[in-house]
């Protein structure tokens, strides 16, 4: 797909985006081809012409008696075409690719070759001399003596095969090219000179002839003016090339000069030029001479008009540019051969005989001296339209085909071809034309701006780096290529346009997005609890409830009181532990494990100390103490000194483990190697020794004590630290909060004892000898406080009972009275 | 009285107050307290830490261990200082592997001790209920047993949160699993209270200890 390039970033865009997408400049102010060009006075770029259009001009001026035609009075002259361009516009509608016009195919009867190479051997092109020629060609060609050097430079073929092949004759050529041969002719390059082909085309080569007739009247030789005219030669009209009948049967006017020149057959030809059509070489592949055609060539012209033809200047403008182009002859060797033609030496000498002996007419003389090279750097034409040095000129019109009263239609309706002729031509090996009245680049005319190619902007695959390669040609920099950026990446500074931050929605999205910010901030927005209302009263009573516990207690345990009796019954978990722990054995190791936290030590201590004072006045175990709290070790020996003081324990009498950390994992690393995960006493003392020796497991401790205010932990202590014991003492004495849910673990089994909170504590504490101990200090306390409690409860579920049922039967009124 | 019984006594009687007051609500007496309470266990565990863990278990077998020992303690050391790295965040990944360690070995150890410690005992001692051999009074083994399999199916249908939707786009269990959810309810009910009551009676020995400590702080002198 072809890509436009953006004239301000440089950015590549589709050829069909009319705004570039990255900085939204417009991509089409170019003007294209095809576009109305603004008018401009033509009269003013006259001075600047190059002389073989004044000198045009000047003919056909006189040639109308000081009238220019004006083509749009002419009956026969195309209402939208100058002549001369009529045909190549046809050939430009059929194949806009070929790169050889029809009018050029038809004068040099040369089949144009579509998308083909050239052929050095059959590329025979006219080129009129005055164009620079390799000199090393033009002595080669002039030494073999077939041509004069300026014929030989017309008909040389491409400069590559200029040295190698033999130059041949393009008016041998044009005479030996069948009309049948076998050359590809693209379907737009078929002879147009045919007039029932083509008759559109032709009316701009009748009128081509038309101002023939006053100028070459005069410059006629005097043979020729001698001719008989209506001569019976005209009588064969396959003699002629298409393109001549044509001009015969509609064109030329009875009685005109046009008449004439037909009658011109090759057996009427002058001596001088049928040896000189004899002498040339003629192509192997082309029809021999001597066999008699049954058609006799079209494209063989008499000699006077194929140079005719041939000598005529075309502007380079309207020249398409030829791939390769053969040296033109310089200018001095033009006149050297004008000379030779004016003493034409004699017939032995002759390298061409046909040429030499005959004496060249003044007109012809005349039509080999102007070079087209010189009139371009004469006349000071742009770089583009200066065709590139070595390259062969293509055939050029007669000078006499250019409509004297069209030239400024000529300038404003210039067919595609050559637009786009004028933008492949390199414009930096073009020589430069430092003419004063050259125009400045900044003031084309209009005509050259709608001549510029169409696709300006497009940049073919690959040409990107030729275009950055570009040649500086002004600065210090001046010759060198490639060493700065393209200009068009230079000179973009132009920002990007300033997008509005605004978003544009319509009224219903903006709807939709109040609604859905609605909704989110209703998700956002923090549910108001539905509570019962703070009363200043709950204050009051909160702090009335605490005052009467704390008045109840404090006046229970200050007075000493044992209101309260004892229970008498006996929990079975309760017992069990109790058991267990006068079933041990004197002097056993038993592990105490105090874990619970010092919020709970005053319910912990009363809980398990008369337990524990049971277990030691009773058994006088080697106790080791471990916890799996830090602050634990504290509260074994707050336990040992307060509660259990009166037993006279020294810190001695047991092996104070302290902390053991890791949680439930240091709880299985203890039950598998006891001495491993607790290698040191809380102390920094070398522990199981003489306390706890001979404990290399946790089954060797003739009873596990755990006690704990958190089911949790005496759970961790069931699971990982009871399956790995299997003794008969593994007991628990858990807080009240605890004991609930540490009850189906005895249930099950897993326990042999459970002692909970201060009512085992009481049970068991009947079982030391009724000896006093704090839970029975406590009884009566813990009574009265349960009895409070119980009460305010009863007493606030009336209440809330009460009130609810108050405040359904006032709303159920109030909802009457709205009915 | 010895003056460190005098001196801890009085101590104690005056952060009992201070902990008594928020019966007041929460007063900077209160809060005064509990940052002393806060920032003497934060000490005390620390201290703890450092001599009862880091410097006998660490330190000390490096200093004064075997070649054998130092080695084991090459992986230990190496995860605490991995752990040491979460004190900052920008190193904190560096204690993941640690930490990540931990969490592991905990769960590995949570999980096999409370499949083998609970899941499959309490399971075997809900259905060993029914073992009327065991029991000398086989209607109270068999009613204690039916309690506690009621117990135990209601309160796990309880919950049991499966349902299907109405027409009208309410959402209601089936009929018979809503029953039997509302009997579990009933036993659920019954368990929280027992905890309630528990945490009560623990909360009031406290409560009692900490007067009895007052009675025997003013009934030494």
């Amino acid at each position: 797909m072809a890509e436009i390039k953006c004239p301000v970033c440089g950015q590549l865009n589709s050829s069909d985006a009319r705004a570039c997408s990255n900085c939204g400049s417009a991509l089409h102010e170019a003007i294209q081809p095809g576009d109305l060009p603004t008018h401009k006075t033509t009269s003013e770029l006259e001075p600047i012409l190059p002389q073989w259009l004044r000198e045009a001009q000047e003919k056909a001026v006189k040639s109308t008696g000081g009238e220019l035609r004006d083509p749009s009075k002419s009956p026969q002259a195309p209402a939208e075409r100058p002549d001369l361009l009529a045909g190549l516009d046809a050939r430009s509608r059929e194949d806009a690719e070929d790169d050889i016009p029809d009018w050029l195919s038809n004068i040099t009867g040369e089949k144009a070759k579509k998308k083909s190479p050239p052929d050095a051997s059959i590329g025979t092109r006219v080129e009129l001399g005055g164009r620079e020629q390799d000199p090393g060609e033009t002595p080669e060609s002039l030494e073999e003596g077939e041509l004069p050097a300026w014929l030989a430079a017309l008909s040389s073929p491409h400069a590559e095969s200029g040295g190698a092949a033999e130059p041949q004759d393009w008016m041998d050529q044009a005479a030996s090219r069948a009309p049948g041969e076998s050359t590809e002719v693209p379907p737009g390059n078929q002879e147009p000179s045919r007039a029932d082909e083509a008759p559109a085309v032709w009316p701009a080569e009748e009128d081509l002839l038309a101002g023939l007739p006053g100028a070459l009247e005069a410059e006629l030789p005097d043979w020729l003016k001698n001719a008989e005219p209506g001569q019976p030669a005209m009588a064969e009209p396959s003699d002629l090339p298409d393109w001549l009948q044509g001009l015969e049967s509609d064109a030329a006017p009875p009685g005109s000069a046009g008449e004439e020149m037909p009658a011109l057959e090759q057996g009427d030809l002058p001596e001088w030029l049928d040896r000189l059509d004899a002498d040339v070489p003629i192509p192997p592949a082309h029809p021999a001479p001597e066999e008699p055609p049954v058609e006799p060539p079209p494209e063989r012209l008499p000699m006077w008009l194929e140079s005719l033809d041939a000598d005529v200047p075309v502007p380079p403008v309207l020249r398409p540019l030829p791939e390769e182009a053969p040296p033109a002859l310089p200018l001095e060797q033009a006149e050297d051969l004008t000379d030779e033609f004016a003493h034409p030496p004699s017939e032995s000498e002759a390298v061409l005989p046909g040429a030499r002996d005959v004496e060249l007419p003044d007109w012809l003389l005349e039509m080999g001296k102007p070079s087209t090279a010189e009139a371009a750097e004469e006349t000071g034409l742009p770089d583009w339209l200066t065709p590139p040095a070595g390259e062969e000129m293509p055939a050029e019109e007669p000078q006499e085909s250019l409509p004297a009263g069209g030239l400024e239609s000529l300038f404003t309706d210039v067919p595609d071809w050559i637009g786009e002729a004028a933008s492949e031509a390199p414009p930096a090996e073009a020589p430069v034309a430092e003419e004063p009245e050259s125009l400045l680049p900044g003031s084309l005319p209009s005509w050259v701006q709608a001549m510029r190619p169409m696709e300006a902007g497009i940049r073919p695959a690959g040409q990107g780096v030729e275009d950055e390669q570009r040649l500086e040609s002004a600065g210090p920099l001046a010759g060198l290529r490639g060493v700065l950026p393209p200009v068009l990446y230079a000179g973009a500074t132009s920002r990007p346009q300033a997008q509005s931050a605004r978003l544009q929605v319509s009224q219903e999205q903006q709807g939709h997005a109040d609604l859905l910010e609605q909704i989110l901030l209703t998700e956002a927005r923090p549910e108001p609890m539905i509570g019962v209302p703070r009363v200043a009263a709950w204050r009051s009573l909160r702090i009335g409830i605490g005052v009467l516990l704390f008045v109840l207690l404090l006046a229970s345990v200050f007075a000493g009181s044992q209101a309260f009796p004892v229970p008498i019954g006996r929990p079975r978990e309760a017992m069990a532990a109790l058991n267990a722990i006068e079933s041990l054995p004197q002097n056993a190791p038993v592990l105490l494990v105090f874990d619970y936290e010092p919020a709970l030590a005053g319910e912990m201590e009363a809980a398990a100390a008369p337990l524990l004072d049971h277990l030691i006045v009773l058994k006088a175990p080697r106790l080791t103490l471990l916890s799996t709290s830090p602050t634990g070790a504290a509260l074994a020996d707050r336990m040992f000194s307060g509660p259990l003081g009166q037993l006279g324990i020294r810190p001695g009498m047991y092996a104070n483990l302290g902390y053991l950390p890791g949680g439930l994992n240091g709880v299985r690393s203890f039950a598998q190697n006891p001495s491993a995960a607790m290698p040191i006493e809380a102390d920094m003392t070398a522990p199981w020794d003489p306390v706890a020796s001979g404990i290399r497991g946790i089954a060797d401790y003739a009873a596990v004590i755990v006690i704990t205010d958190s089911s949790e932990t005496g759970r961790i202590w069931i699971e990982q630290a009871a399956p790995l014991y299997g003794g008969r003492a593994f007991l628990l004495i858990a807080s009240a909060q605890a004991g609930p849910m540490l009850q189906p673990y005895y249930q099950s089994g897993q326990l042999n004892g459970l002692s909970t909170g201060l009512f085992d504590a009481a049970i068991l504490e009947q079982s030391n000898a009724s000896r006093p101990g704090i839970a029975r200090r406590y009884w009566d306390a813990y009574n009265l406080g349960l009895m409070a409690a119980v009460l305010l409860l009863t007493t606030g579920g009336v209440w809330s009972l009460v009130s609810g049922i108050r405040a359904r039967r006032l709303e159920e009124a109030g909802s009457d009275a709205i009915r | 009285m010895p003056y460190a019984d005098l001196i801890t006594g009085a101590l104690g009687f005056i952060f009992t107050i201070l902990i008594f007051s928020y019966l007041l609500g929460d007063n900077p007496l209160f809060r005064i307290g509990t940052y002393i309470f806060v920032g003497v266990t934060a000490g005390y565990v620390a201290a703890v830490a450092m001599w009862q863990v880091i410097y006998p278990r660490l330190l000390y077998p490096l200093a004064y261990g075997g070649l054998y020992e130092k080695a084991l303690l090459g992986i230990p050391f190496l995860l605490s200082g991995l752990l040491l790295m979460k004190s900052w965040p920008r190193l904190s990944p560096l204690g993941t592997p640690a930490v990540a360690y931990l969490a592991g070995a905990g769960a590995a150890v949570a999980i096999g001790g409370s499949v083998i410690g609970t899941l499959f005992p309490q399971a075997f001692a809900s259905m060993n209920a029914f073992d009327l051999s065991k029991s000398s009074f086989p209607l109270e083994a068999l009613l204690n047993g039916s309690f506690i399999l009621v117990g135990v199916v209601t309160s796990l249908a309880y919950f049991h949160f499966n349902a299907r939707s109405l027409p009208d786009g309410s959402l209601r269990r089936f009929r018979l699993l809503e029953g039997i959810a509302w009997a579990g309810g009933v036993f659920i009910a019954i368990t929280l209270g027992v905890i309630f009551a528990g945490v009560f009676q623990a909360s009031l020995t406290a409560f009692i200890e900490r007067i009895a400590s007052w009675s025997n702080f003013f009934g030494s002198f």
